[in-house]
């Protein structure tokens, strides 16, 4: 049961979100709901897949990075682009990211998680979100900081990178001794951080649809 | 092993707790800031709307001063010496030819006066656009005016280099604080000499005006009741971001010194 508390949290957070973001001045904050609904499908077929099947889910995480990967460097585009010129940074980024990937996976038969994929595009959303709040704290415009929404869902992006940093490192030593232990360190870490961010993101689509501006 | 693993979960743990703490003193610190610069821009944007607004005051109240010295110089120059011009007209008996003669001589003097008087009164009127050429000149303008009436001795001394910035805002503020110094001079002072002194140092430029009158103390009810203006002209230095000092006492005639960040 503990297990299933993920899913729970992304499921509320596209409810939030298919609620807040599907008026037609949404733009493109409307994609948020599509890509949580897959992320809640994800979560559920690996949960399925390990819990049911017994079988290993990895694959089907495997199979959710590279959609994650490309829509998380859209977000960061649409909310960095007006602040600062961040295509060179986001293209290099794809393509490092996509070639790592491809690697990985054929290196493992597309049946392993890409952990190193992983790690390099954490450290890469770290660094375009600091971007962010160096061009914010920068520049004149007048926001009100607690209900605009891109600044949150920025912080929802980097709390979740930057402090999954130690679990992505020791990715591959968790997971051994998830199967050990007890308390399933990794996944308890993972928890928090899920409600972190999909908790920020589901108040930033409430600012939103408050108060729909764009990025 | 089962003493290592422990050991290197706990390792984890602290470390992912201190990237947490640490995430989450940026965003802390990040929202502060931001807070605290829009407070500092919509104080910023208060101060820029109470400028503007009193600066919209000062120029009706620069008008308005005009209009009075137009209406003075009517009164007690153009009009006086029309009525002179009228009854030497009138005097002229067309029999006494030597007589008419130097009546006509006389009225042509006076006309010629007339013209010159309406000449200042022009300059007068364009006082108020004379702002644009700068500070310098309408405050020349104002003293020439005042000169005019030969009541008072008035000392000018000035050091003002040539702007190349644009300061025609700030010359307004400045004119009229000079405007409503001289005011107080002639209504209330009883002075004969009046002493201006323009100067200018890197930064600031410093207008004392003082003369010789009755002078005043705090308590004497005029200052009290505010009747000098001393108040607005105090809330206008502020807007300045300036200074200003009058120093007074009975029988001893007063002076005002306004410093100013210029330009």
């Amino acid at each position: 049961m503990y297990y299933y508390v993920n899913p729970v949290i992304e499921l509320i957070a596209c409810i939030i979100s298919f609620i807040c973001l599907t008026h037609r001045g949404a733009g493109w904050y409307r994609n948020f709901t599509w890509y949580l609904l897959l992320v809640v499908l994800a979560e559920n077929a690996g949960y399925l897949t390990y819990f049911y099947f017994k079988h290993n889910n990895h694959w089907i995480y495997n199979c959710l990075l590279p959609v994650s990967i490309f829509f998380i460097t859209g977000i960061l585009y649409k909310i960095c682009q007006p602040r600062f010129n961040s295509k060179p940074i986001i293209i290099m980024g794809l393509v490092v990211f996509m070639l790592s990937y491809l690697i990985e996976s054929i290196r493992s038969n597309f049946l392993e998680y890409s952990a190193i994929t992983k790690i390099l595009f954490s450290v890469w959303v770290v660094f375009l979100c600091l971007l962010y709040y160096a061009n914010l704290i920068k520049e004149e415009t007048n926001i009100e900081i607690y209900t605009y929404p891109p600044f949150w869902i920025i912080t929802g992006l980097f709390f979740f990178y930057f402090v999954s940093t130690t679990t992505n490192l020791f990715f591959d030593y968790l997971i051994q001794v998830n199967k050990k232990s007890l308390v399933p360190i990794r996944y308890s870490i993972s928890l928090i951080l899920n409600f972190i961010l999909y908790g920020t993101w589901s108040y930033a689509f409430i600012c939103y649809r408050k108060n729909p501006i764009s990025s | 092993m089962l003493q290592k693993e422990p050991n290197i979960i706990l390792i984890i743990l602290v470390i992912t707790c201190i990237f947490f703490v640490a995430a989450l003193f940026m965003i802390f610190y990040i929202t502060i800031f931001i807070r605290r610069k829009k407070r500092h821009q919509e104080e910023k944007e208060k101060m820029r709307l109470v400028f503007d607004q009193d600066l919209i005051q000062t120029q009706i109240e620069v008008g308005e001063q005009t209009r009075k010295n137009l209406a003075a110089d009517l009164h007690d120059n153009i009009g006086q010496v029309l009525s002179l011009t009228h009854v030497t007209l009138a005097s002229i008996n067309p029999d006494d030819k030597e007589k008419t003669r130097r009546k006509i001589s006389d009225a042509q003097e006076l006309i010629t006066r007339s013209i010159r008087e309406l000449r200042q009164l022009s300059k007068i009127i364009q006082g108020e656009q004379l702002i644009q050429q700068g500070l310098l000149k309408t405050i020349a303008q104002e003293i020439t005016w005042l000169q005019r009436n030969g009541h008072y001795s008035v000392d000018f001394v000035h050091v003002l280099p040539d702007f190349r910035a644009d300061t025609v805002d700030k010359d307004l503020f400045i004119y009229r604080l000079f405007q409503e110094s001289l005011n107080n001079i002639i209504r209330h002072s009883r002075a004969d000499k009046i002493t201006i002194r323009l100067t200018y140092e890197p930064g600031f430029l410093q207008l004392v005006i003082s003369d010789n009158g009755i002078g005043f103390t705090m308590e004497d009810p005029l200052a009290n009741r505010d009747g000098l203006g001393l108040g607005n002209m105090q809330k206008r230095v502020n807007l300045l971001k300036g200074a200003m000092e009058v120093s007074s006492a009975e029988n001893s005639g007063t002076s005002i010194t306004f410093t100013i960040p210029y330009p």
